[in-house]
């Protein structure tokens, strides 16, 4: 069965040619299988939010492939890498990113937009999500009432709205206390019973060392050590 | 100036077109300096975003543009019965020396922002953007060009005086004066005629053979006769089709045509000619592009399309020119006076 996920020689160089030079990325080659839980491990610095962002289309890698399905997003220009970034991925981010002083719903619902069917349909989505994760009493709250564990919980609704293959998830209990971690490994459990493939980039061993992780793959200065994360 | 509202719709939109052609302009330049799509950088990645976002707002801009042909000869008829002299929008163009120039500006860009629209058309549609450096190259002539007719439009509109007693189409359309206008007007009508259908079967035979072959050398021809028979076309409309239109045997106005007393026919007979005539050259124009490995196929998808599009508003063109000539109650023959050649 071919990888879902295909990284071949990847690099990724900040400020290219300037004194400031970066190389944040050196020679990464692996590959993801479908409904594998992989996680990245490594310091800060050591490269996992970059390979994060490549593989999810926030970016392109100044050489090497990634194929993702069939394909190769290294060589997309933004508009198409926007389009395969919606319609294949979703992420839950360190700090949350949701926007303030708008309801759980409608936080959830902006990765639709441009709403692809109905809104009604779409609202429907959402609410079925909301009590999934045992949040359907808060949809009509402003987020920033909501603690730190809750609005984890909208961040996450908000990465399943479009039904994504992949959901990449960076530092996700870097905010949270070894319960509310323990309650989203749990729903990072249920979701990847739902087939899904899940990326992991975290230095909190509560995640690595978790039964739902399938694989680990750690990384040091750009690096995979052992050089492959085949 | 005359306050109409065509008048202000017309110099309103040119002028917002224009700063957005200034502001694109900019950032074209902006591109031709730093654009390289290897790039991973962050600056390549803006610039693809602003890219996007500035040639879909220049899209809609220059939809203005290609519309504003037709507004432009529907203000200048509406406005003619202020003019003295005036009885349709030849008069309206022959009050101030710069109408005729204005018109031609605008049919000039008419082409230029409809090719620039299908160039943005076929970039949007390869994932690796390669067409983008050409359509911003292509903005920094169009604006100027755009320039220019926001200005003899603001300078002929601002100079029309309707005191000023005007010669109308009796007298420019007239074999008796001189000038490219009377010149058409005395092309014998039956070596015209000969040459309007031969052009016109010429242009649509070489669309079967467009089907038949993929070989760029029809399609580039295909292209060169669509331009031959825009230009026979335009001279047979003044010649003979006119005559059959108005039912007389002097009057060639090629714009009494818009009026209400001829069903406002004028609109879809030349928006047959301008669209057959626009979607016959882009074919051929974009076979160059054909090199580029990520939109050949694309190309040869669109292409078919415009090849059906140019046949259509080209029948539709034919039917409305040819529909007086074969079922009209008018007929030339009895006026032998009048048929040069």
């Amino acid at each position: 069965m071919k990888p879902l996920i295909r990284t071949e020689n990847v690099c990724k160089i900040y400020n290219s040619r300037r004194p400031d030079e970066f190389r944040a990325l050196d020679d990464i080659t692996l590959s993801v299988d479908r409904g594998e839980v992989v996680v990245l491990k490594g310091p800060s610095g050591s490269g996992k939010t970059t390979l994060l962002s490549l593989i999810g289309c926030m970016g392109r890698p100044t050489s090497g492939r990634i194929v993702v399905g069939e394909k190769d997003v290294a060589k997309l220009s933004e508009r198409f890498l926007t389009r395969v970034r919606q319609q294949t991925f979703g992420f839950i981010f360190q700090q949350f990113n949701l926007v303030r002083d708008v309801t759980v719903l409608e936080n959830i619902l902006l990765p639709l937009y441009p709403l692809p069917t109905g809104f009604a349909e779409m609202e429907e989505r959402g609410r079925a999500l909301l009590a999934m994760l045992g949040m359907e009493k808060k949809e009509q709250m402003k987020v920033n009432k909501l603690s730190g564990g809750e609005q984890q919980r909208v961040a996450i609704a908000r990465a399943l709205i479009n039904d994504p293959e992949i959901v990449i998830a960076d530092e996700p209990t870097a905010h949270l206390d070894s319960k509310l971690s323990a309650d989203l490994l749990g729903i990072l459990e249920d979701i990847s019973r739902m087939g899904k493939t899940i990326l992991i980039a975290t230095h909190d061993p509560l995640v690595f060392n978790h039964p739902l992780i399938h694989r680990t793959i750690s990384m040091r200065d750009g690096c995979i050590e052992g050089g492959s994360g085949q | 100036m005359i306050l109409h509202p065509g008048i202000l719709a017309l110099l309103c939109g040119t002028a917002t077109v224009f700063v957005m052609l200034l502001y694109a302009g900019g950032l074209a330049v902006k591109i031709l300096r730093r654009w390289d799509f290897a790039s991973s950088s962050e600056e390549q990645l803006v610039l693809e975003r602003k890219t996007y976002l500035a040639s879909t707002i220049v899209n809609y801009a220059l939809g203005f543009e290609i519309f504003s042909l037709f507004l432009f000869i529907y203000t200048v008829d509406e406005i003619h019965p202020l003019f003295v002299g005036a009885m349709c929008a030849t008069g309206v163009l022959n009050s101030n020396p710069l109408g005729w120039y204005v018109l031609a500006v605008k049919i000039g860009i008419f082409f230029a922002a409809a090719l620039w629209v299908a160039l943005n058309f076929l970039d949007n549609q390869a994932e690796d953007v390669p067409l983008t450096r050409r359509k911003f190259a292509g903005l920094l002539l169009l604006a100027p060009l755009v320039g220019i007719e926001l200005y003899l439009q603001l300078v002929y509109f601002l100079g029309l005086q309707p005191e000023v007693i005007t010669s109308c189409c009796g007298s420019l359309f007239s074999g008796n004066n001189s000038g490219l206008a009377a010149d058409l007007t005395a092309l014998p009508v039956k070596p015209m005629m000969g040459a309007f259908y031969i052009a016109s079967l010429l242009f649509l035979g070489s669309s079967w053979l467009c089907f038949r072959k993929k070989s760029p050398f029809f399609r580039t021809l295909f292209s060169l006769l669509a331009v031959v028979f825009f230009l026979v076309s335009l001279a047979s409309v003044v010649s003979f089709i006119s005559l059959y239109i108005y039912e007389l045997p002097t009057h060639h106005c090629p714009f009494d045509i818009f009026q209400k007393n001829y069903g406002f026919v004028g609109y879809p007979l030349y928006l047959g000619l301008f669209g057959g005539t626009l979607f016959g050259i882009l074919p051929g124009v974009f076979q160059p592009l054909k090199k580029v490995s990520t939109l050949a196929s694309d190309i040869g998808r669109v292409e078919k399309k415009w090849i059906v599009l140019a046949i259509c508003f080209t029948l539709l063109f034919m039917v409305l020119s040819s529909w007086p000539i074969v079922f009209g109650p008018f007929e030339l023959a009895a006026y032998p006076d009048f048929i040069q050649g």
